[in-house]
């Protein structure tokens, strides 16, 4: 039987006295890949700050002591280069396998003629790639995104979201995604959450088989699914 | 059908140096007019000449000034009080700038102290100066500093304590050291603040320099203007003058390009 390597019990969140999330309940297994969709401003991204304790709360959040995160505005040093970035979390081990593990992560994200640019030199799309290999380089226990599509087009949302796949199908990292957009929530998830009123308030488990291809996105099962979702999200 | 011109390597050079031409040319001719209407004014006696010389004597006063070899003396002594003061001024400025903008406890003791002294006029303090460390370098190389410290330390303030949240929260998950973290995250992010402090405190520490000059010295394009002014040669004067706000351009510019070359990633968009 699995274990749960997330646990949140009770958890609020307050901003003054505003109340963003009221006790939150919440449990995730190892290599599990949640996704929590709501519309904007429920409390999604408080929901992940608090996990990452970026955030004061009330209540408890047990956690690996190990994560990445990856924002949805983009984060990545623009006084680093693409190498820097990605080499910046990991300490401790000697120069030659620190640039062995920056090398893997470029190859991973296909920017390996890309290493020596600056953030700044680099589409919405490929900043984002640099970001999840920042927060994938020093080996997460659990990866938290918030959000990391939400500003690219269309087009490069989907494509960046197949490659997300391919990447989690490798690494099977523990993640929790947050979006807005529920088709991206029902191609990536094994479960998705609906926040909605400062609490989650329904659970969906996605019937379809690994590895996916957008060919889903056409299936009854998965319009039908959606509908579900934004009804409760409604 | 659409023809499209094809532009070969030697072309793309003249069409660079065309480019690069036509825009001294722009910053030139408004600098032409103006001399030419300088001299017309001089030279048609519409102002008394002895108080407005025309360029032609203002030019033959820099090459008499030249000739003699002190230009090049009071230039460089100039510079190194200026350079010095800058310096000194900076790096307190910065390194205070970064305590209070990011240790609460600095901001506490030091901000109200900081900010008792802030509005006070540089050149106010010369005066008590002189009295404490007389009238060498060492007074005009404090005043400098003085003057310098005050711009560099409220951008470096404002610029570390307003780093974004998102940079300070990767940081914080990617490494463990805070010292690691300030130095490379803080520090880089309040850099443009700093330069831009930086950058203002060159046009001060340039008018340091002249206060502190002409109030007690043996060089220096200061007191050159000082000299000029007692012997009533307006020419001169001028000619100080130039060279003092050509000096102002060539250290704007010099910073201005190095900050470029050390940090390509910062985008400007004003030189």
């Amino acid at each position: 039987m699995n274990s749960s390597i997330i646990k949140v019990e009770d958890v609020s969140v307050y901003y003054d006295n505003f109340c963003a999330l009221e006790d939150i309940e919440f449990k995730c297994q190892k290599g599990e890949f949640v996704v929590i969709v709501g519309k904007s401003g429920v409390g999604k991204s408080s929901f992940l700050n608090a996990l990452a304790y970026f955030i004061e709360y009330h209540g408890k959040i047990i956690r690996p002591q190990h994560i990445g995160y990856v924002f949805q505005n983009y984060s990545l040093f623009p006084w680093m280069t693409v190498s820097q970035n990605i080499g910046y979390g990991l300490e401790n081990i000697n120069k030659k396998n620190k640039q062995e593990r920056i090398n893997d992560m470029l190859h991973k994200i296909d920017m390996v003629e890309y290493k020596n640019r600056y953030p700044s030199q680099l589409s919405g799309g490929q900043i984002q790639r640099v970001a999840l290999a920042r927060a994938l380089a020093p080996d997460p226990d659990l990866l938290l995104m918030d959000e990391p599509y939400a500003s690219l087009d269309y087009h490069t949302r989907d494509k960046m979201q197949e490659w997300l796949l391919s990447v989690w199908q490798n690494s099977r990292k523990t993640i929790i995604f947050v979006t807005h957009y529920i088709d991206e929530a029902i191609f990536l998830a094994d479960r998705i959450l609906v926040l909605k009123n400062k609490a989650f308030i329904h659970e969906e488990i996605v019937p379809f088989n690994r590895p996916r291809n957008n060919e889903i996105r056409y299936l009854k099962e998965f319009i039908t699914l959606k509908h579900t979702i934004l009804n409760f999200m409604e | 059908m659409v023809n499209k011109i094809q532009y070969s390597g030697k072309n793309k050079i003249a069409i660079l140096y065309a480019i690069h031409i036509k825009k001294y040319i722009t910053y030139a001719i408004p600098i032409i007019i103006f001399l030419l209407i300088w001299e017309i004014i001089a030279d048609f006696k519409l102002i008394n000449p002895l108080l407005f010389p025309p360029p032609t004597s203002v030019f033959n006063a820099l090459k008499e000034w030249a000739s003699t070899g002190e230009l090049w003396r009071d230039v460089k002594a100039s510079y190194w009080r200026m350079l010095f003061g800058f310096i000194i001024g900076g790096c307190f400025g910065i390194v205070f700038g970064m305590l209070t903008g990011r240790i609460k406890i600095f901001n506490q003791c030091l901000s109200p102290i900081i900010q008792l002294f802030r509005p006070l006029p540089p050149v106010a303090i010369i005066p008590l100066v002189i009295v404490w460390l007389g009238i060498g370098n060492i007074a005009k190389i404090f005043s400098i500093s003085f003057a310098v410290f005050f711009p560099v330390w409220l951008n470096t303030h404002l610029g570390s304590s307003s780093v974004p949240s998102i940079y300070i929260w990767s940081a914080k998950l990617l490494r463990k050291s805070k010292i690691k973290n300030l130095f490379r995250v803080v520090l880089p992010a309040a850099l443009p603040f700093i330069i831009a402090g930086l950058r203002t405190s060159i046009a001060i520490a340039f008018i340091m320099v002249y206060v502190s000059e002409i109030a007690g010295a043996s060089q220096g394009i200061g007191y050159q203007i000082s000299i000029s002014h007692l012997a009533y040669r307006i020419d001169k004067m001028m000619a100080a003058l130039f060279v003092l706000a050509l000096a102002g351009v060539v250290a704007d510019m010099v910073f201005t390009k190095t900050m470029k070359i050390i940090f390509p990633w910062i985008k400007t968009n004003h030189e």
